[in-house]
């Protein structure tokens, strides 16, 4: 098992990288199209702005040889926060388009009743069975820092909802394509399982 | 939305962890890694670190160092101290840490929240605001060339783009005596982001009525690393559980 990290640049891979070594899982920082190859899980993670991540991941070169892996080889990949985001068609922060592997858009969070940026902890209402979140876990939370949320056409794709002005999704899942709004880098225990239940995800 | 989020404050000096008092006397606490571990265990919700010695270096931020001591914290850290381009800002998240607070970059030109939360989302941007009282009771920014009332530096730095306020009242600072609540609940009137209240809080009570005013966190220095009145160093954090059960 080898996870290939997909730096966006502007990321916390810092603290990802020290979640993996604390499971005890080899990984590496993609650079170049073939080193996609090795990999059995790939994560994408990112902190900042739509335009900004696109930018970076359309610079990187990687943009082909990812989808590839993602959508033919059905390698798992996990998107976390602004990486999730990069996996829709499209987001209200930004002119740039998102790479499209899934039918979704982002748009800004609702500021009438809750304030934006959301920031903080936050539970997951889990929608529909699944390995990667537990439904009866009552103290689970997660790390939130975010302004846009990726609203998806297809609801089954969501597989846990949180509340911040409005109930957004916060996991998504179609097949391999993975996706956390929070940050399980930066949410203790709790995103330490989640990470590892994503670990646990085979190609489909 | 859950709580009211409870964080530590941590103040560096030269990579020594210190107390100040009213922002004078840096007292040696321990070492700030240790420290960071140590909150990380404990499971605090965030932790801020902000470099004192920052700006009398004149050097850039020491990205090493910030790198380790990210690794060792399983929860964000926001992190501060002589952030002075978007670059510095930059390098400090890529090193591991969630946010950066910018202080006196934004009294010297506050478009800079603004370039770098077009690159790192606003969300990653702290405006940190350090207020004291004239003598007419009104509260002014600290530091600030002209004078410039805390609301509208406050209002100024949203505009410009901060996701998040750290408020820290000078006169309270390591006093243990309780927060400014008027502050609180003006400025937190004034701007639509989370504002993170600092400067005296001492526990349960002060993170409630700093609620009930409208903060969305509240920050502590002094209450978490001193015990009793001869302030032995002692690193302490509120039990979750306890912290859910009171705070809205």
């Amino acid at each position: 098992m080898n996870v290939a990290i997909v730096d966006l640049g502007v990321s916390n891979i810092g603290s990802l990288r020290n979640l993996l070594d604390r499971l005890g899982m080899p990984h590496y920082v993609a650079r170049e199209p073939s080193s996609l190859e090795s990999a059995s899980h790939l994560i994408m993670p990112g902190v900042g702005a739509f335009d900004t991540g696109m930018g970076a991941l359309q610079a990187s070169g990687l943009v082909a040889s990812l989808t590839t892996h993602v959508l033919r080889r059905r390698v798992p990949i996990l998107g976390i926060c602004l990486g999730m985001q990069l996996f829709g068609r499209r987001s209200e922060e930004g002119r740039l388009p998102g790479l499209g592997w899934l039918e979704a858009d982002c748009v800004r969070l609702p500021d009438q009743s809750a304030m934006v940026p959301h920031i903080g902890w936050n539970t997951v209402e889990v929608e529909r069975p699944n390995t990667l979140i537990p439904k009866d876990a009552m103290r689970t939370k997660f790390y939130f820092a975010h302004s846009y949320h990726l609203v998806c056409d297809d609801p089954q794709v969501v597989i846990g909802r949180t509340l911040h002005g409005t109930r957004f999704a916060s996991v998504i899942r179609r097949d391999n394509i993975i996706g956390a709004q929070f940050h399980p880098e930066k949410s203790h225990r709790y995103g330490q399982e989640f990470v590892r239940s994503f670990l646990h995800v085979t190609p489909s | 939305m859950r709580r009211t989020r409870i964080i530590p404050l941590l103040l560096l000096d030269e990579k020594k962890l210190v107390k100040t008092k009213r922002f004078r006397n840096p007292a040696y606490l321990g070492d700030p890694i240790n420290a960071v571990r140590i909150f990380s265990d404990k499971g605090v919700d965030e932790l801020i670190l902000l470099d004192i010695s920052a700006d009398r270096k004149k050097r850039g931020p020491d990205l090493a160092f910030i790198e380790r001591v990210a690794a060792e914290a399983l929860m964000p850290i926001c992190y501060g101290g002589g952030i002075r381009t978007v670059d510095d800002a930059v390098a400090i998240l890529k090193a591991g840490v969630e946010k950066v607070s910018i202080n006196t970059a934004f009294l010297d030109d506050s478009r800079i929240l603004s370039d770098v939360a077009a690159v790192a989302g606003r969300q990653s941007v702290v405006c940190s605001i350090d207020v004291v009282k004239n003598s007419d009771d009104r509260s002014f920014v600290h530091g600030a060339a002209q004078p410039i009332e805390a609301i509208s530096a406050a209002r100024e730095a949203v505009h410009r783009g901060a996701g998040e306020l750290l408020l820290c009242a000078v006169d309270r600072d390591g006093c243990r005596c309780g927060l400014d609540i008027e502050l609180i609940g003006a400025v937190s009137e004034a701007v639509s982001v989370p504002v993170i209240a600092a400067g005296g809080a001492r526990g349960k009570e002060d993170f409630i009525s700093a609620t009930r005013a409208g903060a969305a966190a509240v920050a502590v220095g002094a209450s978490f690393v001193y015990y009793g009145k001869h302030e032995a160093v002692l690193l302490q954090y509120p039990d979750d559980v306890d912290l859910d059960s009171y705070l809205p």
